[in-house]
């Protein structure tokens, strides 16, 4: 009779312990396996070598800036034939220029540099987060070589 | 003895086992004092010394303990931030993590103590180490963390609708929801109010060559590679039972191929007209031109004169919900239109004498193919008299981004991470990957394409939000204009591309609700006569109808009573010489000149402004020039940020602008 009840609790016992080890045991090592989704949204950007914010500050460039100033910024865009002074080839003008400066140019205008007023003010059309991608699009492109 | 024996053995069982017990108790002890987020937190108070002076550190300094958000309509507990600790303060911004202050300004909005952490992120919020949080994916787990470029998924569960702020991938996604007609096939929480995508197919037998149609059934891209028709993988014979079903649809009598007699017709004079009646802005050859209708660089080897012919002349007889509007066209320039489309418009490899050779008379074989119509979901795009009470297709979608991962059918992929995402973005890429029988079509999407689209599916989820929660989607509006003007609206479709009250279409940037308020009655009259360009610029410009008068003065009346803006009609502009004058200084100052024509120089980006004092009204110009973006969202003009009498004096110099 004892022998029983003794047994029984051996075997709740040696439960209790196996559970308790449980807890020391380690969650399974991490994956090598292929991630696809994340592979196409990295790689349509790393193709341009440009980072998510960068390519939608590319996106509202082209929208907002490409006429006049072209798509990269060289200063050929549809309508740059049409302006005295013509817009200049961003890659080397913003080479010369600040952060901080380029951001007063898209904000004020490039009148707010005492230059031609054609390059208009988009402080009060763009969200700030707008502005902050345009930036960061022309900081690459002020940072190119060719 | 023998029993005695037995005890002492159990004794020293029992003691081994104790001292078991009492080692693992000493490491759990152990373990929890030593915890991940104990040396978090002592290490970001050794730094919280460093960053905030001693003023600051007397009023608030962190102190050792987890910490937790619970969020009751949520039902969401959290307790990220007690490792998350600089979250919130700006003055971490350049901490190391887990401290850093969380970038960009989602939390003014979001604020962390309404919102928590993984209603945006996932996750486990009860976790308290980097591991069990799930931070990095652990194969089968439900409820990762979304990294950060899936992470716009979750915007979308309370976002409704096609523009959330600053979720570009998100947008897009749902976008190409819209425009392939997924919600066709599919129910999709969100895409209710749309429509059949393809057109009906009852009179098609009329219409298509034979050759075509087997060609175009095999890969629609390979004719169009703008097609919206997906690609179905169909069997030889399929195809041949649904080219012989199909061709038995002829429902609409066209004229007789002895009747119509190309041979006066002028294909020149035809493709002058289809420039002057502008059918690039929707249609496209060779890849220019509008999205909104078919390609029709090769028209001339599909479709067959007198089709066209007939079409041309009674246009919403034959395709009563089509987008493209009545033309009041003369016989003469439906001949000559049709000699060109037929003519000049032809794939070499296919020109339409051979194509009319191919003869197809087996319409025993026409019963098959509704079965293959059927078989295939068909119905569910192209409206089809005799299906109308067949569902949708495919799988219903709803709550499709909570699907356990654990319960989808990778089939014979081994070398993709097993998540709900890959699953999504290899269906939309490949749909047969699960086996040669499924019977969604192959839609070529590039992988960014679908990668996005994936992103759009994971924001559904089964649990609903609380209603206070969710942002709506812009309700879906609607808009039936009647009697005489109503009749005209629906002959030239206007609403293919304007909107009235936000319905239509969103090819042009120009309203019309208030349009009796925007622009002058006789300028109005004279432009539907004879549109032309406002902006240089621009390729998709409206059509020459060759409308009527009386229709024009019908339409233009009604504008002039009810598409109208009180306040802006109220507007007093100051005419004065002096005003005028300040206006003009203020027009040079501003740099208008670069968008926009004065004279003879100038901008093509904006409109011409040599006429703007017969063309517009004062009160819209004033309105417009406050504050653009109110009006038309994606417009290039910017706010300048004018003061009211900055705007009179601009209003008051651009009104005295007139023709000579």
């Amino acid at each position: 009779m004892k022998n029983k009840i003794m047994k029984k609790y051996l075997f709740i016992f040696i439960l209790l312990f196996l559970l308790t080890l449980s807890y020391c045991g380690k969650p399974k090592k991490e994956l090598i396996k292929k991630d696809l989704v994340m592979e196409a949204l990295i790689s349509s950007e790393k193709e341009e070598g440009l980072s998510y914010q960068q390519s939608i500050g590319k996106k509202l460039f082209i929208h907002y800036c490409g006429a006049c100033h072209g798509d990269y910024g060289e200063g050929n865009g549809i309508n740059s034939y049409n302006l005295n002074p013509p817009p200049p080839n961003l890659k080397e003008s913003l080479k010369k220029r600040k952060a901080e400066e380029i951001r007063k140019i898209i904000e004020y205008g490039s009148i707010s540099f005492h230059l031609s007023p054609l390059s208009p003010p988009y402080k009060y059309t763009l969200k700030k987060e707008e502005i902050d991608a345009i930036l960061s699009y022309l900081l690459v492109i002020s940072s190119s070589s060719d | 003895m023998n029993n005695e024996k037995e005890f002492s053995k159990f004794h020293l069982l029992l003691f081994i086992l104790g001292i078991g017990f009492f080692l693992i108790y000493g490491i759990i002890i152990y373990q929890e004092y030593n915890a991940e987020w104990r040396k978090y937190q002592k290490e970001f108070i050794n730094l919280e010394k460093k960053i905030k002076s001693p003023p600051q550190l007397k009023i608030y300094r962190t102190k050792i303990g987890i910490k937790q958000i619970y969020i009751p309509d949520l039902n969401l507990i959290d307790r990220c931030t007690s490792c998350h600790l600089g979250m919130e303060d700006p003055d971490y911004k350049n901490a190391k993590q887990p401290f850093r202050t969380h970038p960009g300004n989602y939390l003014e909005k979001h604020p962390i103590e309404s919102y928590g952490c993984t209603l945006c992120h996932s996750g486990q919020g009860y976790a308290t180490t980097f591991k069990s949080a799930a931070h990095t994916p652990i194969e089968f787990w439900d409820e990762p963390m979304l990294p950060k470029e899936l992470m716009e998924a979750n915007c979308g569960r309370c976002h409704a609708g096609l523009n959330v702020p600053n979720a570009y991938r998100l947008n897009e996604g749902r976008k190409l929801i819209v425009d392939s007609g997924c919600y066709n096939c599919h129910d999709i929480p969100g895409y209710e109010n749309y429509d059949f995508i393809a057109p009906q197919l009852d009179t098609e037998g009329n219409k298509v060559y034979i050759g075509w149609l087997f060609r175009w059934l095999k890969n629609p891209k390979k004719y169009s590679p703008t097609s919206r028709m997906p690609r179905f993988r169909l069997k030889e014979q399929e195809i041949k039972e649904l080219v012989a079903f199909i061709l038995s649809q002829k429902s609409k009598p066209i004229i007789e191929e002895g009747v119509l007699d190309l041979s006066k017709a002028d294909a020149s004079e035809g493709k002058k007209i289809f420039g002057e009646a502008r059918c690039i802005t929707c249609h496209s050859l060779e890849g220019r031109g509008g999205k909104i209708a078919p390609d029709l660089s090769h028209v001339g080897s599909k479709i067959r004169p007198q089709w066209i012919y007939s079409f041309l002349k009674n246009t919403h007889f034959y395709l009563p919900y089509t987008k493209m509007l009545q033309y009041n066209f003369n016989e003469k320039q439906i001949l000559d239109l049709t000699a060109y489309l037929t003519e000049e418009l032809i794939d070499y490899d296919y020109p339409p004498e051979e194509e009319k050779k191919v003869q197809f008379y087996d319409y025993e074989l026409a019963k098959a193919g509704q079965k293959v119509f059927e078989n295939y979901g068909c119905y569910s795009c192209h409206k089809m008299k005799g299906f109308e009470k067949l569902g949708k297709i495919g799988p219903s979608l709803v709550g499709i981004g909570s699907t356990n991962p654990n319960k989808l059918d990778f089939h014979n992929v081994n070398d993709v991470q097993p998540t709900l995402a890959n699953w999504l973005f290899l269906k939309i890429t490949k749909p047969d990957f699960i086996g040669e029988n499924a019977k969604m079509p192959s839609y070529d999407f590039t992988p960014e394409e679908a990668a996005k689209i994936t992103i759009a599916l994971l924001s559904i989820k089964k649990e609903a939000l609380p209603a206070n929660r969710v942002v709506k989607a812009e309700a879906a509006p609607s808009y039936k204009a009647q009697g005489s003007f109503g009749k005209i609206i629906d002959k030239y479709r206007c609403l293919s591309c304007h909107t009235i009250n936000s319905f239509g279409g969103s090819l042009s940037t120009v309203p019309l609700e208030e349009i009796g308020s925007k622009l002058q009655k006789d300028y109005l009259i004279k432009y539907l006569l004879n549109p032309g360009a406002v902006r240089v610029n621009l390729e998709e410009r409206m059509p020459q109808f060759y409308m009527k008068k009386e229709e024009a003065e019908i339409i233009v009346d009604y504008f002039s009573k009810v598409f109208l803006n009180d306040e802006w009609d109220n507007y007093i502009v100051d005419n004065s010489e002096e005003s005028i004058k300040k206006g003009k200084k203020l027009f040079d100052e501003l740099g208008c000149i670069g968008c926009h024509i004065i004279g003879e120089s100038g901008g093509y980006v904006g409109p011409n402004l040599n006429n703007t004092g017969d063309r517009l009204k004062a009160g819209w110009i004033a309105a417009w020039l406050k504050n653009p973006t109110y009006y038309n969202s994606n417009t290039m003009q910017p706010n300048y940020n004018l003061t009211d009498q900055q705007v009179n004096y601009l209003t008051s110099f651009l009104m005295s602008l007139h023709e000579k």
